[in-house]
């Protein structure tokens, strides 16, 4: 393997795992939030079925996405005549994967958060008549932050480090959906070891210093 | 013993019909090829090794792991080409690699997957893999290949003729690949030099060897072994 091919896989790792971030913090944020703080019937339910990603083997989950989201699919064959479109064995299938796989965690964790924001501040708040959508950006946000970017952190690690569903759904194409742990699986299997080490070192390292700016940011800048 | 996947079910019945004759007990360990010759290496306890790939066997030998004379090409594996595409019954592979209906063509991934090696070679001796590169897919065995194809997602596949004898959905067309096209899979059976049952691994490969007729290689989807494929006389 070549140098450059080492590139694009880490590109493409950091390029999935970031998209699938922010759709996890767009996606998760509301969830967790309705769960935290709406009482409704089946919410323990919801709850728990939110962690089903994290209990099921990646591949298992890999094969129904397949399934779900495939050129033979409702979905799947929709996106193929109205775009032109595949899901499969392109980049943003492995974006599907790495979110399904990683938003839960960053749900259960915004959700703790959000259910430890004392509920007398925003009440509080209330009654000195700040709306809603005010409450939730200079109250809740501010106290629950911590937890969030906490989410955040894990739901990013986990994009990073995703492979059996994105080896289902995406394949395994070098230059296209090969992702450093898809390169990492490939050389181990073909007994290029060394290969195997360097590209595994690389992971860790970058994935490392994503989660340390994690943390510096939610510490206001300090180490 | 360490035997290739892919051979799971023909082994399965060679397997049942030894242990009577032998009286004795045998357990498959069925992996990829490759992690299986790197468990050897590490010392795992295997008795006899099966690889659908000969180049590990070759390794192994290097290292002075298998035992000498001990090797066996028993069968050769039947490279095919499968698709959901509706095709002409007298179609070639050649024809269906670049069928212009074409959106994905899946192989095994040709570092590591015998199958998939020889589909890469057979498309290149074409001059077809050019042409194919762009659209190609890896599954990382041939057993997700052909699920790749069978739901759909590929339209065009390279995996075993013996994934494909049993329960094979009706819309599937399989079109052989001639092993003169690809160099040949010869699957190989070895005694692993660190056993403790010289005269029972000497026996099973010695027994694989006659057991293996063309009949019973047919049935699970393999042809005869062409022995030193250099010694075949190709078109």
């Amino acid at each position: 393997m070549s140098l450059i091919m080492d590139m694009t896989a880490l590109r493409l790792s950091l390029q999935i795992a970031s998209v699938s971030t922010i759709l996890a913090i767009i996606v998760g944020v509301p969830i967790a939030l309705l769960l935290a703080r709406v009482r409704f019937r089946g919410r323990g339910i919801i709850s728990a079925l939110v962690l089903v990603p994290i209990f099921l083997p990646p591949s298992v989950m890999g094969f129904y996405l397949l399934q779900l989201v495939g050129r033979q699919s409702i979905v799947g064959s929709a996106l193929e005549r109205v775009f032109d479109f595949s899901l499969v064995f392109h980049w943003s299938g492995a974006v599907l994967a790495a979110f399904v796989a990683s938003t839960p965690f960053l749900i259960r964790t915004a959700q703790a958060g959000f259910e430890s924001v004392d509920l007398r501040y925003e009440e509080v708040a209330r009654t000195l008549g700040r709306s809603e959508v005010a409450i939730f950006w200079t109250v809740t946000m501010p106290l629950a932050w911590k937890a969030l970017l906490a989410g955040v952190a894990l739901a990013l690690a986990r994009a990073m480090g995703e492979f059996g569903a994105t080896l289902m759904v995406a394949g395994n194409i070098p230059g296209k959906t090969q992702t450093m742990s898809i390169a990492i699986y490939d050389a181990v299997q073909a007994n290029r070891l060394n290969d195997a080490h360097v590209l595994a070192l690389t992971l860790a390292l970058v994935t490392l210093g994503l989660l340390v700016g994690v943390g510096v940011f939610a510490r206001g800048g300090k180490w | 013993m360490g035997a290739a996947s892919s051979l799971e079910p023909l082994l399965r019945e060679l397997g049942i019909v030894f242990e009577e004759q032998a009286m004795a007990k045998v357990t498959f360990v069925f992996g990829a090829s490759g992690n299986l010759s790197r468990q050897i290496e590490e010392g795992a306890p295997l008795d006899v090794f099966i690889s659908a790939d000969v180049s590990f066997i070759e390794h192994l030998q290097d290292s002075g792991l298998v035992q000498n004379g001990s090797s066996r090409n028993f069968a050769e594996g039947q490279l095919v080409a499968i698709t959901r595409l509706l095709v002409p019954p007298e179609v070639s592979w050649q024809e269906l690699a670049t069928d212009n209906r074409v959106r994905f063509i899946s192989i095994a991934n040709p570092e590591v997957a015998p199958y998939g090696h020889q589909a890469k070679a057979a498309l290149t001796g074409a001059g077809l893999w050019e042409h194919v590169e762009p659209r190609v897919a890896h599954g990382q065995t041939v057993a997700q290949v052909f699920q790749f194809v069978a739901s759909g997602n590929a339209d065009v596949g390279f995996t075993a003729q013996s994934l494909v004898m049993h329960g094979l959905p009706s819309n599937v067309t399989v079109i052989p690949v001639s092993p003169c096209d690809h160099g040949g899979l010869p699957q190989t059976v070895v005694g692993i030099s660190a056993t403790h049952q010289w005269e029972l691994t000497e026996q099973f490969v010695n027994f694989i060897d006659e057991w293996a007729t063309p009949e019973v290689l047919a049935r699970h989807g393999y042809g005869m072994s062409l022995g030193t494929f250099e010694d075949k006389v190709c078109p």
